[in-house]
Parts: C-alpha cells; structure tokens; sequence
C-alpha cells in the first residue's frame, strides 16, 4: 500500500508543482508505479525485464484508440460544435424569453432554461457556457440586470452541459465502470431538468432579496411565442432523434452521435452558417479536443491498472468495513472529498482520478453505479463554479473581458447553494435518478 | 462571423497554423486527415444506420472500420495536439511560481513527454511486428491489424520529435 501512497502524492506533485499534462503525470505514475509491483527497485534499474510494464501500457494506448464505444466522444463533441456554430443558441434563447420574460429575473431564468436546452445537444458545460455568453448577456444588460446575476445564471445554467445527455463525461464514466452509457444518459435527464428548476429558484430568490439585480423584461402574447418556439424546431428535432433513439434501443449511442453530428451539419449548412473553410475549422477543433480527451482517458487507464494491481479498491473496502460505519456516511465522506478536489482541479481530471478509486467501493457498498455516476457528474458540476479554480466561471470572463471573476464567484453563491441541495436530493432520492433506466431497461 | 468571412488565406493559416515553415504544413497535412477521417466516420454511421432501416442492409463491417478510422483520427492528431501543449494541465500556481520558474518546467514536461512516447512508441511497433507476423487479421473484413498498430507506433514517434523540436522551440518563444 506504501507504493500506492507514494503514487498518488508523486501524482499530486507533478500535477500541481511540476504543473505536467494530467494525461502524462498519470499514465508516467501509472507506469513506473506498475513497474515497482513487478519487482523494480533501485538495484535492479538497469538490469529490470520492463517488457511487462510496457506491453500493458502499449496494450492500453492500441486498445483504447480502437475503442469502439468511445467513437461517441468525437461524433458527439462534434454535433455540439456544429450546433454552436449554427447559431441556434440565439433562438433557444429567444424562444425562452418570450415565455419567461416578463417575471421579474425572468431574462437570467431563460439563459437558465436555454443552457438547459443546449445542454441537450451539446455535451460540454465549457462550450455551453461560451456560447450562452454571448446571446444572453446583450439583453440582461440592455434590461440592466446586475453584473453579478447575470453572469452567475449563464456560469451556473452552463454547467448543465454534463448532465443532461448527450454527455462526454458520462461517456468515459461509463467505459472507466463499465456502466451501460444508454442507463446513464436516461438516469441525467431528471436530475437535469431538477437543476433546471433549482437554478429558477435561485434566480427567483436572489430578485426577491434585490428587486433592482433582475427587472422584468417585455411581456409576449402567445401567437408571438408560439412564433419563438418555431425558431428552434430543429434543436427539438435532433435533441428527439439522438436521445429518442437511445432511450428506445434504436440507435447505439455511436450510431445516434453520428446521426446526431450529420443532422447538426445539415442543420448549420440549411442556415447558411457553413462553408468549406468553416467546415474544417468545426472538424479539426472536435479533433483536438477529443485527441486531448484520449490522451487523458488513456493516462487514466494506466494509472488505474497500477492501483487496482497495488490492490487499492480491496483495501478501501477492508479500511471502510474496519471503521463500522453506515454506507452513506462513506457516500457523504467521498462527496466532501470531491468538493474539496474540486476547488483546485478541472473537471475531467478529478473525475478520472477519482472514479477508478471510489467505484469498487462504491460498488461492494451495494451502491447502483448508474446513480453514483450522475452524482459525481452534479458534484462535478459543482466544481466547475467553486472558487478558486471554477473553470465555468474563467471561461466566461475570458469570453467577457470586461468582467471579474470575482464579480462572477459572488453572483454564483445562490446557484451553488441549489447545487448542494439538488446533489442532497440525488443522494437521499435514489428515484431521481433511476426512475427513468427502470422504466426503460430494466 | 464576417469578420472570419475576411480572412484572407495567409491571414487565416498564420492564425490556424502559428507553426513555422515544415512544421505549419505537417500540422495542416496532420490535420486534415484527422478531420477529413472525423467526416468519413459521421457519414459511415449515417450511411449504417439509414442502409440498416431502409434498405435492410448496412454497411459491411461499419464496426472494424468505425475502429480503425478513431484511431487513425486521434493518433494523427496527436503530435499536433501534444507539441501545442493543448493537453489540459493545472497551472494554479503560475502567478506564484514565475515565468522563468515555469518555463523551465515546461520544458522538463516535455521532455518527459517526448521520451515517454518514444519508449512507449518502440513496444507499439514490436507488438505491431508480432501481429503481422502471427498474421492476425480483424474479424470481419480480414484487414491486418498490425498496420494500424504500426501506424500508432509511427505517430507516437512523430510526436516525440515534434515535442522535442518545434515543442520545446514553442515553450522557449512563449510570452507571458
């Protein structure tokens, strides 16, 4: 167990100190760690057999670059991207307003429900961000909604994107356990649509406290509305299509990402949004970042092969059964821990750090690891506008120069706080989750 | 928008591609296959899925070639990717370490990198070797798969020489 600790604090010190890409300080760790099991110490560095070590490391990279069930990172980053480009957000959001408008906090309720919306075709909480940025923050401002709410709503409605399915993180959650990426994505939708209306709320307390932070925007009529929701027929086509033909068995989810990113590339071609050039700009930008989710999926791989060869997960369990305590006191000691990794880690990193640790644990626990995954997913989320490090919340004052990240963090407190009430419905309601998987699967 | 639209083709590689002279066009070569792939395997699912529910008939070994083309896409991404230093790292203590600090460790990062990918890259190509002289071939469409391992190989290669080249050239020039 010694070698593991070692690992893992080396781990943390490249990561953080020597600040070397996630994916190489874990698949190095990984490697040498593996190594020392096989019998490498100090003596014997030059005259070592590495052969053993390094076939499991080269098996991992051909292996997962063939992987067929993770042909839906690509195709679904892919989609995303040439719906973000389409131009669509503006009529999502639009079309959100119209019904939402007129409340008081109603323009920050309909980026809420609007990130919600793209956050059905678009897998990313950065990318949903970015784009929200830009379509809602014109009004609010036109209506003069303080900075603060305004930002927070599109920081917070943004981090949806990994929730509510299509999802990249649910992918590789569900290849890193082996879980049924089709129960996953069906066990988001709720607890999504449930962030959907917390987020209102907390809009809704926050204009409340401060009348003067949201006023009410222009009130429509419903013949205008019904107008509005025209607009975006087409995101409500394709959201039916891909997660319709998952949630029924007609598609794999490969085959409904590809189905999904060709709709998104008619779609962005029909408006005009599309040309040769833009094409392949739309093209390579997935590519890169898919390439820089394989190399760390692959680094994950490798790290987690070193831990359960070490025989972390038996031990977790020993040490957990050893302590005599309830199994959701270890579920709330595992959810304090992610929060706190989460103020100084990405998303993606913490996730596959951490899940190849818990989920035997977790697991043996008698715990569904379809519901463990969408509350990692929420505790992920949470992370994502958590101070220090809230990625969400950079992305946007990148994309909105003019705008603190401070002003940002305050803002988001309210949202925050819906956060930690939704993750303690998730965890205290197992229902929220697996209502939708059993009705469909099992 | 329109203002992409404007770009002329000097203008729009100096922004796309910041790499100097061979190294720009290996990157565009690079990415163009990637992305032309990325297109192919869409087209192929959709070509699968409307042969198998309209015509009864799917394409033949849609699977194999799904497979085969994820891996030609991400592995001739990869050297670009790596020696832009696009893989996600924390540099929460940027501010404090320095730029001189942190330049210096970059460099040590890629370092590591480009070996790791040689070395990693070395025992790719012998299994590639060790498959085609088995002779095996993938299921269905009996293309031999140690090619494609190769081609892994290969790439990680490329990766380490452009990480240690253009890679460390990259960090060294970096403004902060």
């Amino acid at each position: 167990m010694t070698a593991v600790i070692i690992g893992f604090a080396l781990l943390i010190f490249l990561i953080l100190v020597i600040r070397m890409p996630i994916a190489f300080a874990m698949a190095i760790i990984g490697f040498f760690g593996f190594a020392i099991l096989q019998g490498l110490t100090l003596d014997n560095l030059f005259d070592f057999r590495w052969k053993a070590s390094l076939t499991l490391a080269s098996n991992r990279v051909i292996e997962t670059a063939q992987e067929y069930s993770l042909s839906v990172v690509p195709l679904f980053i892919l989609m995303g991207n040439f719906v973000t480009r389409s131009g669509l957000s503006q009529e999502l959001y639009n079309a959100a307003y119209t019904f939402l408008g007129h409340r008081r906090g109603g323009l920050a309720m309909s980026t809420v429900v609007a990130c919600g919306g793209f956050s059905a075709i678009c897998g990313s909480s950065l990318a949903t961000s970015a784009t929200m940025a830009k379509v809602a923050l014109p009004p609010m401002r036109k209506f003069g909604y303080a900075d603060s709410l305004a930002t927070a709503s599109i920081a917070a409605g943004g981090t949806l994107g990994i929730l509510i399915p299509p999802s990249v993180i649910l992918v590789i959650y569900g290849l890193l356990t082996e879980t049924s990426i089709r129960e996953l994505f069906a066990a988001g939708f709720i607890p999504g649509l449930l962030g959907v209306i917390l987020y209102m709320l907390a809009v809704r307390w926050v204009v409340m406290r401060n009348p003067k932070s949201g006023p009410a925007g222009e009130k429509f009529t419903w013949a205008e509305r019904m107008q509005a929701l025209k607009g975006i027929w087409g995101v409500l086509l394709l959201f039916t299509i891909v997660m319709g033909g998952i949630y029924l068995g007609v598609f794999t989810p490969t085959e409904a990402a590809g189905i999904g990113a060709a709709g998104a590339f008619l779609i962005a071609l029909l408006r005009g949004q599309l040309n040769l050039v833009k094409t392949y700009e739309v093209l390579s930008d997935t590519v890169r970042t898919s390439t820089m989710l394989f190399a760390v999926i692959i680094g994950a791989l490798i790290f987690s092969d070193f831990i359960n060869r070490a025989g972390l997960p038996v031990w977790l369990l020993e040490f957990v059964q050893s302590l005599d305590v309830s199994p959701m006191t270890v579920i709330i000691v595992i959810l304090c821990i992610y929060i706190l990794l989460g103020m100084v880690f990405e998303s993606l990193s913490m996730l596959l750090l951490t899940v190849p640790v818990f989920y035997p644990l977790v697991d043996s626990l008698g715990f569904d690891l379809v519901w463990y995954g969408i509350v990692v997913v929420v505790v992920t989320e949470i992370s994502l506008i958590t101070p220090p490090v809230g990625m969400n919340v950079f992305v946007l004052s990148a994309v909105l120069k003019d705008i603190k990240t401070g002003t940002i963090f305050k803002g988001v407190t309210p949202f925050w706080c819906a956060d930690i009430v939704r993750l303690a419905l998730i965890v205290a309601f197992v229902p929220i989750t697996l209502f939708l998987p059993d009705l469909l699967y099992r | 928008m329109s203002n992409e639209t404007t770009l002329s083709r000097a203008e729009w590689l100096d922004q796309h591609y910041p790499e100097p002279g061979l190294f720009r066009w290996i990157a565009f070569g690079f990415e163009v296959i990637a992305a032309c792939g990325l297109f192919f395997l869409m087209m192929l699912t959709v070509a699968d899925v409307f042969g198998r529910y309209l015509f009864n008939n799917g394409v033949d070994g849609a699977f194999e070639i799904t497979q085969l083309g994820l891996a030609i896409i991400i592995f001739a991404e990869m050297p670009v990717v790596t020696w832009r230093g696009g893989h996600i790292l924390v540099d929460l203590l940027d501010s404090t370490l320095g730029h001189k600090i942190v330049r210096i460790l970059a460099m040590f990062s890629a370092l590591a990198i480009s070996t790791s990918f040689y070395v990693i890259g070395v025992r790719i190509w012998q299994l590639g070797e060790r498959k085609l002289r088995r002779g095996e071939v993938t299921e269905y469409l009996e293309l031999p798969v140690g090619y494609l391992i190769e081609y892994i190989a290969v790439m990680s290669w490329f990766t380490a020489l452009g990480m240690i080249t253009y890679g460390i050239y990259r960090i060294y020039k970096e403004k902060h």
